[in-house]
């Protein structure tokens, strides 16, 4: 299952949501908010999203993903909006028989959302600019 | 035709609108919508060579066609991060 929330991820409702009893493993993946990226300080992060896309590219994935690895389960979550330093903005949990298809679902997944899912993320830096953070573009 | 383009992150910032309104006469492909995005709105013109474009929720390559019913959407590069 995919989700999109505006609120605090509930971690453990998403290691529930993959548990199986056929699973001889669980990877959590977590993705937080960073509070020094190179020399820079972040005070927050807001993020902004293509929702009705975002929504299918998510649903494509998990699709994409079992047909690679012989998983029992798969959860993503996304948080949007104003997220402050430690607080996770992605939860992708995996459930599998044995862990080596778990891991590398979970890493798999969590790359490719980075490239196709359309959701931005614009950094709050603590001297008081904010920026949109675009691989490849970062002088724009 | 006037299309209505979905603007997000720093092509909306740029363009200071999340939907850019862009005369195009149909049939057009995306690439067509592109040069008019460019010639209405020249502050997208250092973002949008990085962008994608979307049409109906899914990423299209430059010679698709845009019907007028098409959902445009500009795709910046995702947020990405250093694995």
């Amino acid at each position: 299952m995919i989700h999109i929330t505006q609120t605090t991820i509930d971690n453990q409702a998403v290691l529930e949501s993959v548990q199986d009893t056929r699973a001889g493993a669980v990877v959590l993946f977590l993705g937080t908010t960073r509070s020094i990226t190179g020399d820079r300080e972040t005070d927050s992060l807001d993020y902004d999203c293509y929702e009705s896309m975002a929504i299918r590219k998510l649903e494509q994935l998990e699709a994409n993903a079992r047909t690679k690895w012989d998983v029992l389960d798969i959860q993503i979550v996304h948080r949007l909006g104003h997220l402050l330093p430690g607080e996770a903005s992605v939860a992708i949990a995996v459930s599998s028989a044995h862990r080596g298809n778990a891991f590398e679902c979970g890493q798999w997944l969590i790359d490719t959302l980075k490239e196709e899912v359309p959701i931005w993320k614009k950094e709050n830096w603590s001297d008081g600019t904010h920026e949109w953070v675009h691989p490849g573009m970062e002088d724009s | 035709m006037t299309l209505q383009i979905k603007l997000f992150a720093v092509a909306m910032q740029k363009a200071g609108s999340a939907v850019l309104e862009v005369e195009c006469p149909l049939p057009a492909t995306v690439d067509d919508v592109r040069q008019a995005v460019l010639a209405t709105c020249p502050a997208l013109a250092e973002v949008l060579p990085h962008c994608r474009f979307a049409l109906n929720d899914e990423f299209a390559q430059d010679n698709a066609p845009v019907d007028a019913d098409s959902v445009v959407a500009i795709i910046p590069p995702v947020s990405g991060g250093a694995s």
